[in-house]
């Protein structure tokens, strides 16, 4: 986790206690980080020595409980319904007629990519391969020739190396064309994956509303 | 350690690295984590109870070109490790009790 992330969630989960104390706690845990990396840490190795930014915040609501002052709250609002999931299912088997075709649409559109990005890669391994056969087979022809007409040997031996120095470059193109599609088949699984848990995440602390409660020494309200 | 008996001991110990020299709170953790462990989850809300309690102030040094809180010991922190270690003869005699009626 960056930095910035790690405070950015900090800042959320002490968004009940009061605005001056968030600021002071990040700008406690933003020091210890800087101080971290002058010591020689990484950002991330800094970020992941300290505890996740959820239970830092946990063990000071928790503290400000014992401590007998007033302090808030988390509490979790149940999820607003739109409708019961029998409803959402009779609407999707209604609408299945648009949205079935749709995915299929972009359901295609990607195994088509998918396919010519295999095609291609193939393709060059054969044409490679094939660059590879015909430089072996003109150095085949060009050594009995070397008795007869040296010229004509060394004029094939040429064409050989030609043949090779193609095979290696359609090779190479293969390779990193292989090596893309892993590298953004990745990134994009990751950057999905990133965008759902944020939404998540999200959701989950638009759920929580927090209430200003005064509890005495025994805990209680 | 015993994490209770931690918890009393910990509050000493921040106030003892603090009576060393003015130090920080990266610093700090460091010099008291050789003795006991500690993280800076467990030192912030001592640091804050400290201030709060006069015992400790902050003042604030520019240091690659941010601000670093360092911490001064006061008068009635002082006083507070005083105590401490004015309170050692009676947890020795606690121990010794213990001691003895465990091998009574």
């Amino acid at each position: 986790m960056r930095k910035d992330e790690f405070l950015q969630q900090l800042a959320n989960y002490l968004q009940a206690l009061p605005y001056s104390e968030q600021q002071s706690t990040i700008d406690f845990y933003s020091e210890q980080i800087a101080d971290r990396i002058d010591d020689g840490m990484s950002e991330e190795e800094a970020v992941a020595s300290l505890e996740h930014p959820r239970d830092i915040a946990d063990n000071l609501l928790s503290l400000r409980d014992e401590q007998n002052l007033e302090f808030y709250v988390a509490e979790e609002n149940p999820t607003p319904k739109t409708g019961s999931i029998a409803l959402l299912i009779i609407v999707l088997v209604l609408t299945c007629w648009i949205w079935i075709p749709i995915l299929l649409f972009v359901f295609s559109c990607i195994v088509g990519i998918y396919l010519s990005l295999l095609a291609i890669i193939l393709g060059a391994l054969a044409i490679s391969l094939a660059l590879v056969i015909g430089g072996v087979a003109a150095l085949v022809i060009a050594a009995p020739l070397f008795m007869s007409s040296p010229l004509a040997a060394i004029s094939h031996i040429g064409l050989a190396l030609g043949l090779f120095g193609l095979a290696i470059f359609a090779f190479l193109i293969s390779y990193f064309l292989a090596k893309f599609t892993v590298w953004a088949t990745k990134g994009i699984v990751i950057s999905i994956a990133h965008y759902f848990e944020r939404r998540r995440d999200k959701k989950r602390s638009q759920n929580i509303s927090y209430k200003k409660v005064q509890i005495n020494n025994w805990g209680e309200r | 350690m015993d994490t209770q008996l931690k918890k009393g001991v910990i509050e000493v110990c921040v106030l003892a690295a603090i009576a060393r020299h003015d130090s920080y709170g990266y610093q700090i953790v460091k010099d008291v984590s050789e003795y006991i462990e500690t993280s800076e989850s467990t030192l912030y809300p001592i640091l804050k109870r400290l201030e709060a309690a006069g015992n400790i102030s902050t003042y604030s040094v520019e240091h690659n070109g941010r601000l670093r809180k360092y911490y001064k010991i006061q008068k009635s922190g002082l006083d507070k490790i005083d105590e401490f270690l004015e309170s050692w003869p009676e947890v020795q005699k606690i121990f010794e009790f213990i001691r003895e009626g465990r091998h009574a």
